[in-house]
């Protein structure tokens, strides 16, 4: 039997730096990375397209790098998306079970789901995930409810949504490149399932994925999505930061970062100095380590804050028992597992990428183009097992099919 | 030139008052210029009746304010009492509302007390009630009689809520349209030049030594004959443009290598590091006073310097005045101007004389005070982008993108500063 393949790419356009990776799924089930290309992000600030033609030549150059490397041309694409202009909310909806015998049947499932996405959307806006928590039978929570017996069938989705006009942007430097946009995925989707597992996500577990200019997180529990959020702060906050409070250049700023940036207080970094480049010329100067933290901390510790309260109650010890989970360039930041500890009261540690995962791509930066793939991988199964499954097609259909586990 | 010849023959007035004021004692020809010192609102009378006690040179300190009691209890020889009819003795309650209506009230007593005097500085506070309108009216009035007209802003604590943030900014970019040259003195920013212990006091000390150094090197600017000399055309020529941002800064050094320590203060200068500063300045003019042992290579290193680090290839200003009584010590004080349009800056001055500027809207908190809409403005935004996009303007860095405001916090602008953390450097 012939195999078939298919080569599909995962991309993200971050305001750092736009990653591609290219996969070739065969057979609709085995994944091969075949390809990454990336390029310095331009024209991109806090996770926004603000120069189109800038980001959409960034974007060109490095799916251009990953083809090459691949050999091969990308037939389909699963972008990233992010930004602050995205924005959920939750609805529930339930109906009576319609047999006379209370078994839940197949019409009543899709009768619940259709009223619970049914909510319209302001103008403007567009549909980029329907996230659907469990379903609840008589108030049990049940996977897949269908042959199960009761009388009021429940269920909730968490609906991610976006400005038009942006994500048509995004998806417009795409097409740019003669290339066709397979599906979105929300960027804390993706990077969530590369460094959060099976166990940690029906334990609790919120992921925090810290970018170059915005934060995106998600919190999982009983293997579900609860929430997803953006916080437009990132790594760039940070350099700016440290630039005004320590009055240096952007440039000296992002390199002292890099060099000794650090997001705890130490007291041991009370009357230490650090050289601002180093090379004992003329303009060199001293730097306070302790001023450096103070900064980064603030910051950090507001970042943190700004995702404690947007989860509010959803976040406890006892509810996120796998604890908080870091990913994203700037998570690499030293301190930034412990202020998260601090912040949040639960234990917080960084991610990490699947062991599979070639050395060039272990970085946290890449989980979310890791993720891309994963989905990509996910969804050609679907579609090629297909049959069995009920599918009703088009877009919007397939995408909440990547997040129902069951169904 | 020309202002210069216009405003001369106004100025008897100040000419006999004022022949005894500090530094070297004028040549018998030479009048001084007065400083108009106008104190707006709370703040505004707070800061100039402080700075009435302390040695300023020569200024005519006047406050003004719409609350009886607070006048009356100010130190300040001359008080202008306003809006009575509106808040009866009162304060505004800081109501931007109310100030405008007081205002509206006070335009002619302002349009007579203006009548002389060529520089105006007016001190306000900004996010209240009176001090952003009725400094408005102020600066107007003496616009009206041809004074430069300088205003320093102090801008309240973010701890004081986002209300008054807002009011701030809005009366800001109205202030920035009817003066030659707003400096925003962010409260936020004072902070972090004091010491944890600092008693509240000594932190208004604080700004209102800033203003003080201001105010000193305006009037030594236009009093004191440098050996390079700098007068109130030089002043007139780097503000010839309102609505732009102002860059203002001040540096002091002392000891064997003076001038270079002299720029690395003036680099560490917070008023600088505001995210509010513009880094490069259109216009610029270098006043340096300092001991008689200054030499010339120093000088012209120094300038050099500042005009890399601050200037643009356009027009720059120097002044040198060498000054007996600070030997081995050199204060250096950096005013700038951004223009909104060089190309159409000679149009809109001419707009401007001809009739009373039409308010613009206003457009985000970069908006340039002489928009008028159609060609030209597209034109002017495109310009401003171009440069307010090198190293920063409001917030900085992020100032091309969509602004972050999160429960009233902007969240681009540090949380260090915001928070009122000081940051040991």
């Amino acid at each position: 039997m012939i195999s078939r393949s298919k080569i599909i790419a995962g991309i993200e356009i971050g305001t750092a730096k736009i990653a591609v990776l290219v996969g070739e799924i065969v057979d609709g089930s085995s994944l091969n990375i075949i390809g990454f290309g990336q390029s310095t992000s331009r024209g991109v600030i806090k996770g926004g397209i603000s120069d189109f033609k800038q980001a959409s030549d960034a974007a060109h150059a490095a799916i251009h790098a990953a083809e090459k490397q691949a050999g091969a041309h990308i037939e389909g694409v699963y972008l990233a998306q992010t930004g602050t202009h995205i924005e959920g909310f939750y609805n529930e909806a339930s109906v009576t079970v319609s047999s006379p015998d209370n078994l839940v049947g197949a019409a009543d499932i899709r009768r619940v789901c259709e009223s619970a996405k049914a909510k319209t959307l302001p103008d403007g806006r567009t549909v980029i995930h329907h996230i659907r928590r469990p379903f609840r039978v008589d108030g049990r929570m049940a996977a897949d409810p269908e042959y199960l017996e009761g009388s009021k069938l429940e269920v909730g989705y968490w609906t991610v949504h976006g400005d038009v006009n942006k994500v048509s942007d995004s998806i417009h430097i795409i097409n740019g490149f003669s290339l066709h946009v397979d599906d979105l995925i929300l960027s804390s989707l993706a990077s969530g399932v590369m460094v959060a597992g099976d166990e940690e996500m029906r334990n609790g577990v919120l992921v925090i994925d810290i970018g170059g200019g915005s934060t995106d997180f998600v919190l999982y529990r009983d293997g579900y999505v609860v929430r997803t959020g953006t916080v437009p702060v990132g790594g760039d906050h940070i350099t700016n930061d440290l630039s005004l409070g320590l009055r240096i250049a952007r440039s000296q700023a992002e390199a002292i970062k890099l060099r000794c940036g650090k997001a705890v207080l130490d007291s041991a970094d009370k009357g230490k100095k650090i050289w601002l480049n180093g090379d004992l010329a003329i303009g060199d100067r001293q730097l306070s380590q302790h001023g450096i933290n103070q900064i980064s901390h603030a910051r950090v510790d507001e970042l943190f804050g700004l995702v404690k309260k947007k989860l509010a109650d959803l976040l406890s010890p006892q509810k996120v028992a796998a604890g908080v989970v870091l990913t994203g360039g700037s998570a690499r930041y030293p301190g930034m597992a412990e202020t998260a500890e601090a912040v949040f009261g639960i234990p917080s540690r960084m991610g990490e990428n699947p062991s599979w995962v070639t050395d060039e791509l272990r970085g946290l930066e890449y989980s979310t183009v890791l993720g891309l793939l994963n989905y990509g991988l996910k969804n050609e199964n679907e579609s090629q097992a297909g049959g069995r499954k009920r599918k009703t097609g088009g877009l919007l259909r397939r995408m909440t099919q990547l997040f129902d586990k069951d169904r | 030139m020309t202002d210069e010849r216009q405003t001369e023959g106004r100025n008897d007035y100040e000419s006999d008052k004022t022949g005894q004021s500090n530094g070297s004692p004028p040549p018998g020809n030479i009048r001084n210029r007065g400083i108009r010192l106008l104190g707006v609102g709370g703040a505004g009378v707070n800061a100039v009746e402080r700075l009435a006690g302390s040695d300023l040179g020569d200024v005519e300190p006047i406050a003004v304010n719409t609350d009886e009691q607070a006048l009356s209890a100010c130190a300040v020889p001359e008080t202008m009492l306003v809006g009575q009819s509106i808040t009866r003795g009162l304060s505004a309650g800081g109501d931007p509302e109310i100030g405008r209506q007081v205002a509206e009230t006070c335009r002619a007593v302002f349009d007579a007390r203006m009548q002389d005097g060529e520089v105006v500085v007016i001190i306000t506070g900004l996010g209240g009630g009176t001090g952003g309108p009725v400094a408005c009216a102020a600066a107007e009035a003496a616009n009206r009689a041809g004074a430069l007209v300088v205003a320093f802003a102090v801008l309240p604590f973010s701890f004081e809520g986002s209300r008054r943030q807002k009011q701030a900014e809005e009366a800001l970019v109205a202030l920035r349209r009817c003066c030659d040259a707003v400096i925003p003195l962010a409260n936020d920013l004072l902070l972090q030049q004091m010491g944890e212990k600092t008693p509240i006091f000594d932190v208004f000390r604080l700004s209102d030594e800033w203003i003080a150094r201001g105010v000193r090197s305006l009037w030594g600017i236009l009093n004191r004959p440098g050996q390079i000399n700098l007068d109130l055309a030089d002043l007139r020529r780097v503000f010839r443009q309102k609505g732009g941002k102002t860059l203002y800064g001040l540096g002091s050094g002392s000891g064997e290598r003076c001038a270079e320590a002299a720029f690395k203060d003036l680099l560490l200068c917070p008023l600088l590091h505001s995210p509010e500063f513009s880094s490069r300045a259109d216009h610029l003019l270098v006043s340096v006073s300092a001991g008689p042992e200054f030499t010339m290579t120093d000088f012209h290193d120094l300038v050099n310097r500042v005009r890399e680090r601050f200037g643009r290839d356009g027009h720059l200003a120097m002044g040198l005045a060498v000054d007996e009584a600070i030997s081995g010590k050199i204060d250096v004080c950096v005013l700038g101007s951004t223009e909104i349009d060089s190309e159409r800056s000679g149009n809109v001055r001419r707009q401007s004389r001809d009739r009373p500027m039409t308010p613009a809207p206003a457009r985000g908190n970069n908006a340039g005070g002489n928009d008028q809409g159609g060609v030209q403005a597209v034109k002017s935004r495109a310009r401003q982008r171009e440069f307010g996009f090198e190293e920063g303007d409001r917030r900085g860095f992020f100032d091309r993108s969509e602004s972050n405001v999160y429960e009233g916090e902007d969240l681009d602008v540090p949380t260090y500063l915001r928070r009122g953390i000081r940051i040991s450097i």
